[in-house]
């Protein structure tokens, strides 16, 4: 019995060694990283913030190539529901950039490609707090979904990269279960650009996406965003980066409602370690009506300055102050102010974005 | 003599008809929040209370049909009676989603109904300790409905607790309403107050 275990033990060894699929960190197979991602959010004035400090989310990661056509990644994320941490798959996708030319496709569980911060784990963000549109429309991070999506590089002596994509469908935004079957999937197209003027290297883009939900709600959105950044001496000088997003929404029984909002942040390095940040947030409902029919004054709007440290790619440390300033369908005005404390950190290799 | 007598009774009628009750029925009113009245089988108005049966919809609307808020109800309800309050419909109260408390004799029951759903879901047992202070006189209903999830998610706490998950009475994902608007429908209840603000509970 103990050399048969003995034979069994070896051969595993051997075939680890020898396998093509021996997963060990650094050799290009497989990949590991881990990003902890935690907040502080204290009441300035108002009651809007939770007044503690806690890990908003811990992502784990494995990615690597699969064989010599195809890419998998696998993530798994703790966020913290209620006091309580909950592990849930993220993301799990297979992809691949190397079957046809100049095209690239994942199918599995992703954030989808629309807009800027969607296509980001949300500890990659430029600040801390998800501005208010994004909240509104999206969820407190990207949207999430299963399906598949293609990416087609297009040619032209410009960039332009087209990617269609269409998902289940079944939830969109925070839900607590798995959702119901939709009318229709989800789908959307995402056109992304680039060009250089001197130094300003500029990324717009621009998005639109259809829902069709169980209970017969139609949603449409309609996005556009612009990033630019001045890169000098190896770290970003100067960095832009806004969107603005118009959703119209019609029940199944009841009046169509069309929201729009914008959010703009604009930051400057002092050097790779230290930057400083504004972010200016807008949101409201341009179909809103009293029982009369007449048209009621309403909207969000948040400023959100910062301040941030990052000793290098794996670590970050940032303040920043969000005023936020509502007008409610009641005809009140409600001002509140946290302070936000942010620590983020990444073990092992995070895959980097292309800009 | 017979002209002063005729003119003392009209001075005297008129004297009684613009007399000093403050009750009325009128096609709107204010509870603190305006409101227009929908239907009106016997509903009374004061300057701080509603009562009757009848029906009445909030004039401001809620931010958004994707949106949050949190409803507070002080009310009570006479044997036989019952209060619906319906959030997120359409300006007629339709199509919104409804909390039913209703009461006969010594036992006090809750539902909610959804649009497009064929029969309440019966909420009984968990708003146990409000559906007691139905039957003994006033109860104040707290209650968030989350309308951009989908099932849209409404949340019941009693008056004592905090505005946590855990310490709802109720959270049930159900359904969503259609519209922004909200009002009540009462049937020999009296309501005394109420308000409306953010949700309590915000999902993280």
């Amino acid at each position: 019995m103990q050399n048969i275990r003995r034979i069994i033990s070896a051969s595993v060894v051997i075939l680890a060694i020898t396998s093509p699929h021996h997963c060990f960190a650094g050799d290009g197979g497989l990949k590991f990283s881990v990003a902890v991602d935690m907040v502080g959010e204290y009441n300035a004035s108002g009651q809007r913030a939770s007044d503690k400090f806690q890990p908003r989310i811990v992502d784990l990661m494995a990615y690597g190539a699969i064989d010599p056509y195809f890419d998998g990644l696998m993530s798994l994320a703790a966020h913290n529901e209620n006091g309580q941490s909950i592990f849930e798959l993220h993301e799990a996708y297979i992809s691949s950039d190397r079957l046809i030319p100049m095209t690239n496709f994942r199918a599995g569980q992703f954030f989808l490609n629309i807009g800027r911060l969607s296509r980001f784990h949300q500890h990659e963000w430029a600040f801390t707090s998800t501005p208010l549109v994004h909240q509104s429309f999206f969820g407190n991070e990207g949207v999430l979904d299963s399906g598949v999506e293609l990416s087609i590089l297009i040619p032209s002596s410009s960039f332009f990269e087209l990617t269609l994509g269409a998902t289940n469908g079944f939830t969109f935004g925070h839900s607590h279960d798995a959702g119901s079957k939709p009318k229709q999937p989800t789908h959307y197209a995402h056109l992304l650009s680039f060009f250089s003027l001197g130094s300003l290297d500029v990324q717009p883009g621009i998005s639109a996406l259809t829902r069709h939900a169980s209970d017969g709600r139609k949603s449409d959105f309609l996005g556009i965003e612009m990033t630019g950044k001045v890169n000098t001496q190896g770290f970003v000088r100067w960095l832009t980066q806004s969107e603005a997003w118009y959703r119209r929404v019609k029940p199944k029984s009841g009046e169509e409602e069309v929201n729009v909002g914008l959010y703009s942040y604009l930051q400057y390095g002092f050097s790779s370690r230290f930057n400083t940040g504004v972010r200016f947030d807008y949101l409201t409902n341009t179909t809103l009506k009293d029982v009369e029919g007449k048209k009621v004054e309403n909207w969000q709007r948040a400023i959100v300055p910062s301040v941030a440290y990052k000793p290098s790619e794996f670590s970050l440390f940032r303040l920043s102050y969000n005023h936020r300033n509502v007008m409610t369908p009641l005809g009140q005005e409600e001002n509140t102010s946290t302070i936000e404390i942010q620590t983020t950190f990444v073990l092992g290799a995070h895959p980097t974005h292309a800009f | 003599m017979k002209l002063r007598k005729a003119l003392y009774f009209l001075t005297l009628l008129t004297t009684i008809s613009c007399g000093g009750s403050s009750s009325s029925n009128n096609d709107s009113g204010s509870l603190p929040l305006s409101y227009s009245v929908l239907s009106n089988t016997s509903l009374t108005q004061a300057d701080s209370n509603v009562s009757g049966s009848g029906s009445l919809v909030f004039s401001s609307p809620l931010a958004s049909v994707t949106g949050e808020s949190h409803f507070t109800v002080t009310s009570s309800i006479e044997d036989g009676g019952s209060l619906k309050l319906v959030v997120y419909s359409d300006a007629q109260l339709s199509s919104g989603v409804e909390l039913l408390i209703s009461r006969s004799g010594s036992t006090a029951t809750a539902s909610v109904t959804v649009p497009g759903s064929t029969s309440s879901t019966d909420v009984s047992s968990q708003l146990s300790s409000v559906l007691n202070d139905v039957i003994t006189g006033s109860f104040t209903l707290r209650v968030d409905m989350h309308n951009g999830e989908q099932p849209g998610h409404i949340l019941v706490w009693v008056a004592d607790k905090s505005a946590t998950l855990g310490d709802a009475s109720l959270s049930e994902e159900l359904g969503n309403g259609a519209g922004t608007y909200w009002g009540l429908s009462l049937n020999q209840a009296t309501v005394t107050d109420v308000s409306v603000g953010n949700a309590q509970h915000e999902d993280e």
